[in-house]
């Protein structure tokens, strides 16, 4: 009792000294960051605890194929990212002057209207993502706090608030940092234990390659499904490893890099983490099926196997460690709406009102939808990510990697990606679509991020080609 | 081919994952390592 005591508060009074190592700084800018914060911050802004129970699950009912999702998130979604995305953003935005992801789009692409949109539309999916995150880490935290999870809810929401509003974004990303070195922590103490139990990795796949078959491991626990199961861990992989580039809390992580030569440093601790952190919980947590029953739920392997496999004082850190992803991602998901009504200021820093009034505005949206039960925050969660992604995805590359500005493609390429995405989710995707799916069995399977995305790359096209013969045209005009 | 015929060895798509993460793994690790001994030189 008296280590769980201590241990709290160590916690809390840690994250409390880190979250006010913002103060004195202009909310929106980071200052200069080592690059050991910088890398911990963007793996613990790409791990949430949906990712870590909510996956580790998926890898306890789909097995070793799960670890093709972690292989895309190390190098789809960590490594290309620093090697082509991270290094021109930073540039962009140092030449843009500008202070956010959405202002970074909206001054390169000359549409102060686009950034209106974008801001409107982070703010309600990130707010709204986040609320499925907290309620993941209340949920966790309920295992070890004899406290209701609404209350818990609204305690952790107001943790993050108090970080976002203390520490702006300096503040955040020392406090995710802390906090992807605790999930570290965490994760390794599990795989420590799983393989003590199974006597070794190479034991315990050779164990669950003599499991049967199930419906959703349709050819075994070491090998790729076939159908429309395997094409879902397909689909998993690239909307986690690619949707993720043009996330706006991952695209601000990049404005915090000071030079060319910290993403040297960075790119392989990151990746060093995040194969540890993901490839570790995915493979524990698939090697689980071999000596536990099944859960009635896929969110609770990973609280069970902790309650069963580690020792007593190592589970409030654990606890911690899995529910910190979700404050670590909380910060990084409402730094971005508490921003909205600073973009459409004009003042260079965002007043301490304006920004208090955003954090309000950020808690009351999360913790409320957070409180709603279940699958509508499910829904949510998955869409948001989907959504954002194809919204933005091909302007922001098209800006920050090939210097391609232009007001009308852009907002071709992001009203197509958004509306298409929309429209399938809500028209054609088996698992959310209002109505029966209109396009028949085989579309319903296509996961909307990969329509929205063919969409929006259309749209780019379709809206640079227009300008370009709109630009002649009025050239040769004034030639005449 | 006796170990190689007890071993039950995860198909390609799984294989190839492993040794991606795999090879994540002590790629960045010697990167790491080879950056901190490049730092060290320069201090001395």
């Amino acid at each position: 009792m008296l280590i769980n005591a201590l241990i709290w508060i160590a916690y809390i009074g840690l994250f409390v000294w880190l979250a006010r190592k913002g103060r004195g700084h202009d909310a929106m800018h980071a200052g200069k960051i080592h690059f050991g914060i910088q890398a911990f911050a963007y793996v613990a802004t790409y791990i949430s605890a949906v990712a870590l129970v909510g996956f580790g699950g998926l890898a306890y009912e789909y097995g070793l194929q799960m670890l093709l999702v972690a292989a895309g998130n190390v190098w789809l979604g960590t490594w290309i990212v620093y090697r082509f995305l991270a290094w021109p953003t930073r540039i962009c935005q140092k030449r843009l002057n500008a202070r956010t992801p959405t202002q970074l789009l909206s001054i390169g692409h000359h549409s102060p209207l686009l950034g209106r949109f974008l801001a409107v539309l982070f703010a309600v999916f990130l707010g709204v993502y986040a609320s499925a995150v907290i309620k993941g880490a209340a949920l966790l935290l309920a295992q070890i706090m004899p406290v209701p999870v609404w209350i818990l809810i609204w305690l952790v929401a107001i943790l993050v608030g108090f970080a976002v509003f203390v520490g702006g974004l300096r503040g955040v990303l020392y406090t995710e940092a802390m906090q992807g070195f605790i999930m570290l922590i965490g994760i390794c103490m599990l795989m420590v234990a799983v393989f003590n139990t199974v006597g070794g990795p190479m034991q315990g796949i050779e164990l669950l390659a003599q499991l049967p078959p199930t419906p959703k491991a349709n050819t075994g626990f070491v090998s790729l499904a076939t159908g429309e199961r395997g094409w879902f861990i397909i689909s998993l992989v690239i909307v986690t490893s690619i949707a993720v580039w043009a996330q706006p809390q991952m695209i601000q992580r990049h404005f915090a890099l000071n030079a060319s030569k910290q993403v040297q440093l960075i790119t392989p601790l990151a990746m060093l983490v995040l194969t540890v952190l993901v490839g570790g919980a995915y493979f524990v947590a698939s090697l689980s099926r071999i000596f536990l029953p099944a859960t009635a739920s896929f969110a609770d392997v990973i609280p069970t196997l902790v309650n069963t496999l580690l020792p007593n004082f190592a589970l409030p850190l654990f606890f911690l460690a899995i529910a910190s992803s979700a404050p670590s991602r909380r910060p990084a998901s409402c730094h971005l709406p508490v921003t909205a009504p600073a973009e459409l200021s004009p003042a260079k820093k965002a007043s301490r009102p304006m920004w208090f009034a955003g954090i309000i505005f950020c808690i009351l949206l999360s913790g409320g939808c957070a409180q709603i039960k279940g699958q509508l925050i499910a829904l949510l969660c998955t869409t948001s990510w989907s959504i954002v992604g194809a919204t933005v995805l091909t302007a922001y590359v098209a800006l920050v990697r090939f210097g391609k500005r232009s007001s009308l493609a852009a907002w071709y390429s992001c009203s197509a990606g958004f509306l298409s995405c929309m429209a399938w989710y809500l028209l054609v995707y088996r698992s959310t679509a209002i109505v029966s799916p209109l396009l028949g069995a085989t579309a319903a399977l296509i996961p909307p991020f990969f329509i929205g995305f063919a969409f929006s790359l259309v749209g780019w096209c379709l809206g640079y080609i227009i300008e370009q013969r709109l630009t002649n045209k009025a050239l040769t005009v004034q030639t005449i | 081919m006796d170990i190689f015929s007890s071993l039950a060895l995860p198909d390609a798509a799984v294989l190839t994952a492993i040794v991606f993460l795999c090879s994540s793994f002590f790629i960045s690790l010697f990167s790491l390592i080879r950056l901190a001994k490049t730092k060290a030189g320069k201090k001395c």
